[in-house]
């Protein structure tokens, strides 16, 4: 028996794994960008920022540049950590699944997924 | 379809879309034409200094026109002189060392500014100091062999051969590009910057006006300027560089088109 592949319920999320991926690609990402790249809504990003940093995978700084606000989102250690996991059991996933030939027995981002038995 | 087909397509899509969400993000952040373009002008500018520039004569030999010098031949020079920072006795001008100095800080702050500029202006902010640290620090490195502590290595040379025509400044270049090239995870600009160091030791090794008398056109540069195009080339290596990903990163800015996004969450199976 494969050992069961653990999943992050906090990343394993497609618009937060989004916004940890595009954070993780420059030093620091303004709020209107990922939004723009993720094709969120203002409130949803909000929602989904909240999450993130509560958990101690993004920090966020509050601003002004001039008479404009302006938000930029970083990565925390831990959250460069979650993400390489993440992106880790996505590939395991995709591997066992090519291996034996059949999908994973389990959805996705409900509970760990178990590998099918040998 | 079986609703346990569900999670291979997730695995997989997410990893499609992480992949192509980071491209995206790599492109838009990109602006490595700048320190190209910049460096670039700024090793043009150095030519003039190295007007009537030559080796000594007991560091080369003239066969059938062409000239080969090595560092060995080089009598009772120290250290600092032969990494191009105080060219006194072999070099026509102590401000080569100035220059340099000047031009490091210059191009590195001006890379600072635009870095800055631009990634207020794209929306994300990239990571400057690792190219920077490494430049400046490998600067410094040669300073202080240079100045600080010359007895120490007075007579010693490491890779002599590669500092006795004073373009060593053009390999520190080289390695802070090589640094920018590991942050910015470029393919095409890694390769480029390969190019470059290449360039840069071929600078630093050879007489490139061997190359242009055997195309013929060595006579642009005779007599006074025969050590000029060891800094025309890299410089126009770096100009050519710096408008080439300039006009791509133009390209990318003005695509026509719809820019690449994360999927929208699927839609339920009808």
């Amino acid at each position: 028996v494969s050992e069961p592949i653990e999943l992050d319920e906090v990343v394993h999320q497609r618009a937060r794994l989004g916004i940890l991926t595009v954070i993780h690609e420059g030093r620091k990402v303004d709020f209107a960008y990922l939004q723009e790249s993720l094709g969120l809504t203002a409130g949803n990003l909000s929602q989904h920022l909240s999450v993130l940093e509560s958990s101690g995978l993004v920090r966020i700084e509050k601003g002004y540049e001039g008479r404009r606000a302006r938000t930029w989102v970083s990565n925390t250690r831990t959250g460069t950590k979650a993400l390489q996991a993440e992106i880790k059991v996505l590939k395991e996933i995709v591997a066992r699944v090519e291996q034996v030939g059949m999908p994973a027995p389990t959805r996705l981002g409900t509970k760990p997924v178990v590998a099918p038995q040998e | 379809m079986t609703e346990s087909a569900g999670p291979a397509l997730d695995a997989s899509g997410a990893l499609g879309a992480v992949v192509s969400l980071r491209t995206k993000v790599r492109e838009d952040r990109y602006g490595h034409w700048f320190p190209l373009f910049i460096f670039g002008v700024l090793t043009l500018a150095s030519a003039p200094l190295y007007w009537k520039w030559r080796l000594p004569a007991s560091a080369c030999t003239i066969s059938g026109g062409v000239s080969s010098c090595a560092f060995h031949g080089v009598r009772n020079l120290p250290l600092g002189d032969a990494l191009g920072f105080r060219l006194l006795s072999i070099g026509p001008s102590r401000w080569v060392t100035v220059y340099w100095v000047a031009a490091f800080v210059l191009g590195y702050a001006a890379t600072i500014a635009f870095s800055r500029s631009r990634g207020h202006r794209v929306g994300v902010r990239v990571r400057v100091g690792p190219t920077i640290g490494v430049g400046l620090g490998l600067l410094a490195v040669v300073l202080l062999v240079n100045g600080a502590v010359p007895s120490i290595f007075r007579g010693r040379v490491f890779g002599g051969d590669v500092w006795v025509r004073g373009t060593g400044s053009l390999l520190i270049l080289a390695v802070g590009l090589v640094a920018l090239a590991v942050v910015e995870r470029s393919r095409p600009f890694m390769v480029y910057v390969a190019g470059f160091v290449g360039l840069a030791l071929l600078a630093c090794l050879y007489d490139i006006i061997n190359i242009f008398y055997r195309l013929g056109i060595g006579g642009l540069f005779r007599p006074s300027g025969s050590a000029l195009p060891n800094l025309v080339v890299p410089g126009l290596y770096l100009l050519g560089g710096g408008a080439g990903f300039w006009y791509a990163s133009r390209r990318r800015e003005n695509p026509g088109g719809a820019s690449a996004r994360f999927p929208p969450p699927p839609q339920p199976a009808t």
